[in-house]
């Protein structure tokens, strides 16, 4: 067990230096602000011709973009490019004569990143909900956000480990963006974001998958149709696909150690 | 005549270096292929359901995917890498490599990065989403140079919008994100004109032309629009020229090189 302190460490540093160029950040606003300002124009002619589309009418259809564009904005899919390059470059080295895990390391640093992203990204979504107020529905029970929230940042890491497993490829290819921006965008699509994943077809495949924990399947906590009798059970499939994921990283790491050759520290 | 001697050089150069990663290539086709497939889906999703959105059939929803997609693509692949490298090279003083070749330089910046393989993979996706909504709705043939005119002055257009947002790194030094800003506000274009309305349509069409881009060549193609929408397309390109020559001069000239 390494000492935690690094963890933590990176976490802090890695904030302080996120926050070090605020206009950034203000940037990445427009992330929740724009999308789902644009699909409300979209959905409000369709739905104003028909009633409801499966389960949704205008108030959820609004709700569920707003609120899914947010958890998918602010989830790392495709971890830190940094990893895949350090790889190929082979400035790997570097993070290997550390007495800390690079996984861990590297997690702690995205979390460190994010936090500043994610309050600022709050107070967006939350003008956007104010701006579409006669449609976005607020969910009052404390118990269904907190849930949503945490499901949501165990997709956080789930994405992030998912990203990170796509930057090892590195080792074996010569360069992995394209993995990573494949990455990307299908997790992005395959966790809701594009359209809900009970309106496609073939629904069961793609709630099967493990990317509807970082969009799809809080946002639906939030719009309370997900019974507290069900949550838990979500909670062990959340836990089991990580585990899983951990258990491929791993292996992954391993194997990809042993072809790596860089460069001297 | 030199300047364009330059960037085919570059493009056959960059040609070169990109076709040494294959398993890459096919991987960002994949990428765009999904992005595709997600906005086809969300139309055929709508389109199983209403007849039309906003008095805009299932040809004209899917030539909008498919235009978008054509558009995003050859700016994406020809200008986006090298526009992007702006704020890098303004940040570390390194802009004097460009500033001093006898080709103006923000046609040779624009080029630097472009991966004209991409072009070649990921074109066809579009073409193809295009292709399909045209045997749903045969155009007239005439239309088809109007519709080719159109995304012409559209990607000089969205080319111009993204060489002035990234102008802005002479002010702003790390603007990392600055970049989804344009990428975000192309989320606009991906929709019908038809479901904005007023002024804020009016808005989309000329200060922020976003339903310029991939609207009007379908309206061109499909839904027998006037020409004139050419000149509307025109106009806003040589409003944002001159916008991004402006920010050009102005970046310049507090622009402080690191020397070398």
């Amino acid at each position: 067990m390494h000492d935690m302190r690094a963890y933590k460490s990176a976490f802090f540093l890695q904030m302080q230096s996120t926050l070090c160029y605020r206009a950034n950040i203000l940037f990445y606003l427009t992330a929740v602000l724009i999308p789902p300002l644009a699909i409300f124009f979209l959905w409000r002619t369709v739905l104003g011709e028909v009633d409801a589309l499966g389960a949704y009418d205008l108030g959820t259809m609004i709700t569920y973009y707003v609120v899914v564009q947010f958890f998918i904005a602010h989830t790392p899919f495709s971890a830190w490019v940094e990893i895949g390059e350090s790889i190929r470059d082979g400035s790997l080295t570097l993070w290997l004569v550390r007495p800390a895990n690079h996984y861990g390391l590297y997690l702690g640093r995205l979390l460190g990143s994010w936090v500043p992203f994610w309050l600022l990204g709050l107070g967006g979504t939350a003008g956007v909900a104010a701006l579409l107020h006669r449609y976005f529905q607020f969910q009052t029970d404390p118990v269904l956000i907190g849930a949503a929230v945490l499901m949501w940042l165990g997709g956080v890491i789930l994405g992030f480990t998912w990203g990170y497993m796509l930057n090892l490829v590195a080792f074996w290819t010569e360069r992995a963006t394209g993995m990573v921006v494949l990455a990307e965008q299908a997790a992005s699509f395959l966790a809701g974001g594009v359209i809900p994943l009970d309106l496609l077809p073939l629904q069961e495949l793609w709630l099967f998958l493990p990317f509807r924990f970082a969009g799809w399947l809080p946002t639906q906590i939030y719009l309370g149709r997900v019974s507290r009798s069900e949550l838990p059970l979500e909670f062990l499939k959340l836990l089991i696909w990580l585990m899983a994921f951990c258990v491929l990283v791993q292996w992954l790491w391993r194997r990809g150690l042993r072809r790596f050759a860089g460069v001297g520290v | 005549m030199g300047a364009l001697r330059v960037i085919k050089e570059l493009l056959k150069l960059r040609f070169q270096w990109e076709l040494a990663f294959r398993i890459d290539a096919i991987l960002s086709l994949l990428a765009s292929l999904l992005y595709i497939v997600g906005g086809v889906l969300l139309f055929e999703v709508i389109y199983a359901r209403v007849e039309s959105i906003g008095g805009w059939g299932r040809p004209e929803g899917l030539a909008l995917v498919g235009t978008l997609a054509l558009l995003l693509e050859l700016e994406g692949s020809l200008l986006r890498g090298g526009l992007q490298h702006l704020p890098s090279l303004v940040h570390k003083g390194r802009l004097e490599q460009y500033l001093l070749r006898p080709v103006p330089a923000p046609l040779l910046l624009a080029f630097s990065k472009a991966i004209p393989t991409r072009v070649i993979w990921r074109l066809p996706l579009g073409v193809v989403v295009v292709a399909y909504a045209l045997s749903l709705a045969p155009p007239l043939p005439e239309r088809l140079l109007f519709y080719s005119l159109s995304i012409l002055i559209s990607l000089g257009i969205y080319a111009l919008m993204v060489f002035c947002l990234v102008c802005l790194s002479f002010w702003v030094i790390e603007m990392q994100n600055l970049f989804w800003v344009i990428y975000d506000l192309v989320e606009f274009a991906r929709y019908p004109a038809s479901v904005y309305r007023g002024v804020f349509r009016l808005f989309l069409s000329t200060v922020l032309p976003l339903l310029v881009l991939a609207n009007f060549p379908v309206q061109l193609l499909l839904r027998g629009d006037s020409p004139l929408l050419l000149l509307h397309q025109f106009l806003v390109l040589l409003g944002f020229w001159g916008l991004g020559w402006a920010l050009w001069r102005r970046g310049l000239q507090r622009y402080q090189g690191a020397g070398g």
